[in-house]
């Protein structure tokens, strides 16, 4: 079982994880560097086999992910309606694209809760705890984020119209 | 509108098709390999802050250079060397406030060029303002990038080079005038047309200054002169010049920047430095102008050793007076938390409790939290003690900050790193946050 072997095996989706949950490619590319070497410094570590080395990565980057986005919590107040596009990712087809292109739009505070919802199928609990955050915060950003996501979704269903 | 539960399931169904479409962009085995090999005390420390003020200074600027022999767009740039132009345009475009300068046309090209055994350094562009002076800059002729990622060094502005391309030591770029030499490094990249980076250093002090690019590769050293002016037409400089003392912090405003687009104050604080994260909001909110019955508040903000620039986001004129409604600083204290979730001290008079603790190698993250109505404001100076009660500094690598407004509390997440053969049993935080109510108040003039 080697590592970069593995690694290269989810290295797409890990990196599609990363931008989702930061919304811009540098951070995500701090991130998946920060993954990439921690998985290999504790790869003894991993338990359950190779079927267990993608979820593994995934909760190191969430981590990762979780460091770059209260950084810049610190070091900027940021504004939920504030709409931050990072540069057009192609997807498999329209839908999935658009669908991208809505939650790209949505804040550092929204997007990952999100991503980590309906990407990554966590519960509400597990988003709390892997962002550190309390779970009716989890909760209300839900709210907000799917609000504002069916607020787009009709607004870009006018513009076509 | 469709039904909930549909939106929801076809949200989860399209995000998920299109993380699977995921392809590998980045070498990240070439990173692993060269980072794992490398002593830690040779990598650079991150400045993503600066990269973001960058960003910022350049949204702010409404003031652009020409230097040297200048050309009439950039187009010119595009024109010399087909390959250079996309590519220069590709690092520009991502970073928001230089896109901005790019759009209006603000960015022009210095062409300035020097050759030395072989290697070409190139000035691209230059882009100066009342906030800071940054140069474009392209290396061409260094010998080709070498597939030895054991010797790879982490690039300027904490970033690596080319994630699909041999990772390679970056140059070093000084850039000097007549405020001093200094640079901070932002986007380096390798690219088919060599390297292409930017740095950046402290604004002009006149119009019109001599400006030398020194870029340092291997033990070679390539210097390109420059004569940078200054245009002013865009906007204006006005010192405030007034101090303030409220609770043993002296706030003095040096000056503001009218732009057509954003004002920008600079400002010095003179306090007890805490080096540790507060929530503005608990000490009495984000600075603002009031402009007659109206506030304008911050979009960014950037400070280092006390000094400040802040950014609004829009013109004003008039009366304007400029509010930071509260402050803080830095005192000492002591309180020892065991490696235990639920250890609880007391801190300034608020009961704070460890309740957190994570452990990976030699990383550990630990989570505090305290009530919100507090005079604490904030945690610093983390040593870790081991059971024979030997200490050690805690060198954290990150923090974080949450508020829980409904059930009045708050928290900071620090994460670190332990010193290799130290087995901590317990964390002594020295410093704390104090919360110094203003407000400090400054008539702008005009």
């Amino acid at each position: 079982m080697n590592y970069f072997t593995l690694l290269r095996a989810h290295q797409g989706y890990l990196e599609r994880i990363a931008l989702a949950m930061l919304g811009n490619r540098p951070d995500a590319e701090d991130a998946l560097q920060e993954m990439a070497l921690s998985g290999y410094e504790h790869f003894d570590q991993l338990r359950g086999g190779e079927h267990a080395f993608g979820a593994w990565m995934r909760r190191i980057l969430i981590r990762q992910c979780r460091r770059i986005l209260e950084a810049r919590q610190r070091t900027f107040p940021v504004d939920d309606l504030v709409a931050y596009l990072p540069g057009s990712v192609p997807g498999p087809d329209v839908e999935a694209q658009a669908t991208w292109e809505m939650v790209a739009r949505l804040s550092d505070h929204l997007r990952p809760v999100i991503v980590m919802r309906y990407l990554l199928d966590l519960s509400q609990q597990e988003i709390a705890d892997e962002l550190g955050i309390p779970l009716g915060t989890v909760k209300s950003r839900l709210g907000k984020a799917l609000e504002l996501l069916r607020q787009i979704e009709e607004e870009g269903r006018r513009e076509a119209l | 509108m469709m039904p909930k539960e549909d939106f929801e399931n076809r949200l989860g169904k399209g995000l998920k098709r299109w993380a699977e479409a995921g392809e590998p962009t980045l070498d990240l085995e070439a990173l692993v390999r060269a980072r794992a090999e490398e002593p830690a005390a040779e990598v650079a420390a991150p400045r993503r802050g600066w990269v973001r003020w960058l960003g910022v200074a350049a949204a702010a600027a409404a003031l652009v250079i020409a230097a040297g022999t200048t050309f009439p767009s950039w187009a010119g740039a595009a024109a010399e060397w087909p390959l250079v132009g996309p590519m220069v345009k590709e690092i520009i475009m991502e970073d928001a406030g230089l896109k901005w300068a790019y759009d209006m046309g603000f960015i022009q090209q210095p062409m300035a060029e020097v050759t030395q055994d072989g290697i070409t350094v190139r000035i691209l562009g230059v882009v100066a303002d009342r906030a800071r002076t940054t140069v474009i800059y392209q290396v061409v002729g260094w010998s080709d990038p070498k597939p030895e990622p054991v010797d790879a060094k982490p690039i300027q502005g904490g970033k690596w080079l080319s994630m699909s391309r041999p990772v390679h030591t970056p140059p070093d770029v000084f850039i000097s005038h007549d405020d001093g030499l200094a640079s901070w490094g932002g986007r380096v990249v390798e690219t088919p047309v060599g390297l292409l980076g930017t740095a950046s250093t402290w604004p002009l002090t006149s119009d019109e200054a001599q400006v030398k690019v020194i870029i340092g590769i291997g033990e070679k050293r390539l210097t390109l002169p420059l004569t940078v002016k200054r245009t002013a037409e865009a906007s204006r400089e006005v010192r405030v010049d007034q101090s303030q003392e409220i609770g043993g912090i002296t706030i003095h405003v040096d000056s503001v920047v009218y732009t057509p687009a954003e004002t920008m104050l600079r400002y010095r604080v003179e306090k007890e430095s805490l080096a540790g994260a507060v929530n503005l909001q608990q000490v009495g909110g984000i600075s603002y102008l009031e402009v007659g019955d109206r506030r304008v508040t911050a979009d960014s903000s950037v400070g280092a050793s006390g000094q400040h620039i802040i950014v609004f986001p829009e013109p004003v004129e008039g009366e304007v007076r400029f509010v930071i409604p509260g402050e803080y600083q830095a005192t000492p204290v002591t309180a020892v938390f065991p490696l235990e979730v639920g250890a609880t001290q007391s801190i300034l008079g608020a009961q704070v409790e460890l309740t957190d603790l994570n452990r990976m190698g030699s990383m550990l993250g630990l989570e505090f939290k305290w009530p919100w109505a507090s005079e604490l404001v904030g945690l610093a100076g983390y040593e870790l003690i081991d059971a024979s009660g030997q200490t050690v500094g805690f060198e954290t690598d990150g923090e974080g900050i949450w508020h829980d407004a409904e059930r009045e509390v708050q928290g900071r997440r620090v994460d670190g790193t332990i010193p290799e053969g130290f087995e901590p049993v317990a964390v002594r935080i020295t410093r704390a946050g104090v919360a110094v109510p203003g407000p400090w108040i400054f008539n702008l003039p005009q």
